[in-house]
């Protein structure tokens, strides 16, 4: 059975950025049928609810001086410039829309929001008991803090503005016409119903590529980036797409700025070495300071964590009413670290894959190269290009929500522009077939393998942080034929129910996430920012590059872009 | 794996704990108006079936050691 559906805006994806996209696509024509398709459900799916609930804003600095800043010591001037002066300028106001939409911004006996700059230093208690800190750090940036029960508010506000929602929902596929995109085909997750949805223009904002590795980054399995690569999309800094974090094997819980107090076996820190004066979050160096230890036989490695001068700030914002005001948050992480902590056994810290592989090529308007295809949030952070030569969170802390928000309120009035200037298009009935017959053949498979025996096997390819952060060709080229030989085996993953079939196709998304990973990390001979290579330890002579990726007849396709520099106002120092 | 413990006499049947969840580990009983925790296997102890459940009927315990992560392929 199949239920048809047609929208002006169809939104992929329930969470921050894709609800940040509906609303203001329907605040800027209210007479457009705004529809929202979710996989799971619309309020509680996705990240944005499970993280520290931080959100980045300028506070009094200007976005150029952030621009400037964050070129100069975090993005290294691979950046859409244009693009980041544009997410700059706009990071002030997501809060307090955020606040508008939601009423979970944590503010003041003044209504003025409750800041803390990454990084303060505790230094005493008011007679009250909240804490006081020395703010005066380098970086031009500040954090609010949400509770993390907003989103479910946001969905609220949404459905009062008038949009419409369909959760369970997971979309596989992009319906094209003549090249431009006119709908999606999705299925329901309990049921195996299928859904197809026409609409005049899309958006995916259904989150990334997260390798199912680290908990809560689980539900990021890059179906929305295979569907798009399907449907002809370029991807770029896909190589960047590699954010590890610190964490215990007692409970893969994270840890931040282990890289302080990062000891060997033989009780030296080799971690401190790494940070330097402008150090604003973790750095690639360090992880790759952990590999070299274990590859010298200096392991197991250890965190000291009293000695994490970054401890106090955190455990007065997470879990902890010395600063903020967040009820549900405070209790969301008081039950996590409670189930942690209490297991933690030994100080042994390994760095645990995050991923955050989302290379979604996008303009500054949010607009892929694919007319009436647009992205919003983790899907696009790299392919947008904003952050330049990092990995997710981009080196700055609360920049999630603050991407997701920002990029929806770009994406949500580009594709209501593109809506009401473009007619709803004729859907291809052997274009439904083929999504069909492509989604539902582990239905029929003869094969015996479970999608979590597939999920185990990705991991051992993903993981390692030879493979995927310290880089050398060899490494890279036995892991791309492991990625081949896996793929080789698809058809014999086998599905029962929608379920499964969901996973089925998450797995065929993840080999080729995987894949798209490893030949754009072959192509970059340098290492530039969180993109290392053993075998090629500088930065390349060349100039600033964009690796590209692109579908050619099917195969995954790599090419290099220059950085238009000359376009920019930016100019780097050695330049 | 991880242990999905629910009261059942304390359940009201609000479908809290299926909308919260991220990754489908928990299905839904429209005739008995249940949960059915039908992957438990898959279950990333994210904990929001546990405290968003309004009359405390659910319960995870994490079973770390059975977390599926690739600890032989870290190097």
């Amino acid at each position: 059975m199949t239920e048809r559906l047609q929208a002006d805006v169809v939104v992929v994806g329930g969470s921050i950025a894709g609800l940040a996209t509906a609303i203001t696509a329907k605040e800027h024509d209210p007479q457009l049928n705004v529809l929202v398709v979710e996989k799971y459900t619309s309020g509680y799916s996705g990240k944005a609810n499970r993280g520290a609930g931080i959100v980045l804003l300028l506070g009094e600095h200007s976005p150029e001086e952030f621009a400037q800043f964050y070129l100069r010591h975090i993005g290294l001037y691979l950046n859409n410039q244009k693009t980041l002066l544009k997410y700059a300028s706009m990071l002030n106001s997501n809060v307090e829309l955020i606040d508008k939409w939601s009423g979970k911004v944590d503010k003041d006996e003044n209504g003025k929001f409750r800041t803390l700059k990454w990084g303060s230093k505790l230094v005493g208690y008011t007679p009250e008991g909240k804490a006081i800190f020395d703010e005066s750090v380098p970086y031009p940036w500040t954090l609010a803090a949400i509770d993390l029960d907003y989103i479910r508010e946001v969905r609220r506000y949404a459905r009062r503005a008038g949009v419409k929602f369909v959760d369970r929902v997971g979309v596989v596929d992009l319906l094209t016409h003549e090249g431009a995109a006119v709908g999606a085909v999705g299925y329901n997750i309990d049921s195996g119903e299928q859904y197809v949805i026409g609409a005049r223009a899309v958006v995916l904002a259904c989150g990334n590529q997260c390798w199912r590795i680290m908990p809560m980054w689980s539900p990021a399995r890059g179906e929305g980036i295979a569907a798009a690569f399907r449907a002809g999309v370029k991807l770029a800094n896909c190589e960047y797409g590699s954010f590890y974090n610190w964490t215990s094997l007692d409970h893969f819980e994270s840890h931040m700025g282990v890289e302080y107090a990062l000891y060997n076996d033989k009780g030296e820190n080799v971690g401190i070495k790494h940070v330097k004066e402008i150090h604003p979050d973790i750095n690639a160096d360090s992880i790759a300071e952990w590999y070299k230890q274990m590859v010298a036989g200096n392991g197991p490695m250890h965190y000291r964590e009293e000695e994490n001068p970054l401890m106090p700030m955190l455990t007065s914002v997470l879990g902890s009413q010395a600063v903020h005001n967040r009820p549900y948050a405070d209790r969301f992480w008081n039950y996590l670290f409670f189930n942690a902590f209490t297991r933690q056994t030994n100080d042994v810290v390994v760095p645990g894959l995050v991923g955050e592989f989302g290379g979604l090529w996008v303009d500054e308007n949010m607009a892929t190269p694919i007319p009436g295809l647009f992205a919003a949030g983790d899907i696009c952070v790299l392919g947008s290009r904003v952050w330049g030569a990092t990995a997710q969170p981009g080196r700055h802390r609360g920049s999630g929500i603050a991407f997701g928000t920002f990029s929806g309120r770009v994406a949500g009035p580009s594709a209501a522009v593109y809506a009401t200037e473009h007619g709803p298009k004729p859907l291809s009935d052997e274009q439904i077939a083929q999504i069909d017959a492509r989604f539902t053949a582990p239905l029929r498979s003869k094969g015996k393998m479970k999608p979590l025996e597939m999920v185990a096997e990705m991991q051992k390819v993903m993981q390692p942080v030879g493979n995927s952060l310290y880089r050398h060709e060899e490494r890279m080229k036995k892991a791309l034929a492991r990625v081949g030989e896996l793929q080789e085996l698809v058809p014999e993953l086998k599905a029962e129910d929608p379920h499964q079939l969901f996973g089925v196709n998450e797995c065929v998304a993840t080999l080729l996430c995987a894949e798209m990973f490893f030949k754009a990390s072959l192509e970059r001979k340098e290492s530039l920012g969180w993109f290392l290579r053993e075998d090629y330890p500088e930065p390349s002579k060349e100039g600033l590059y964009w690796v590209v990726v692109e579908n050619k007849n099917g195969e995954v396709s790599v090419s290099k872009e220059r950085v238009p520099l000359e376009e920019y106002p930016f100019q780097p120092e050695t330049a | 794996m991880n242990n999905i413990i629910i009261n059942r006499e304390l359940c009201n049947g609000c479908k809290i704990c299926f909308r919260a969840c991220f990754i489908d580990v928990i299905k839904w009983d429209d005739k008995n108006k249940q949960p059915i925790i039908a992957y438990p296997e898959e279950c990333v102890q994210c904990l929001y079936c546990e405290i968003n459940c309004p009359e405390r009927a659910l319960k995870v315990v994490p079973y770390y050691d059975s977390y599926l992560f690739p600890r032989e392929h870290l190097i």
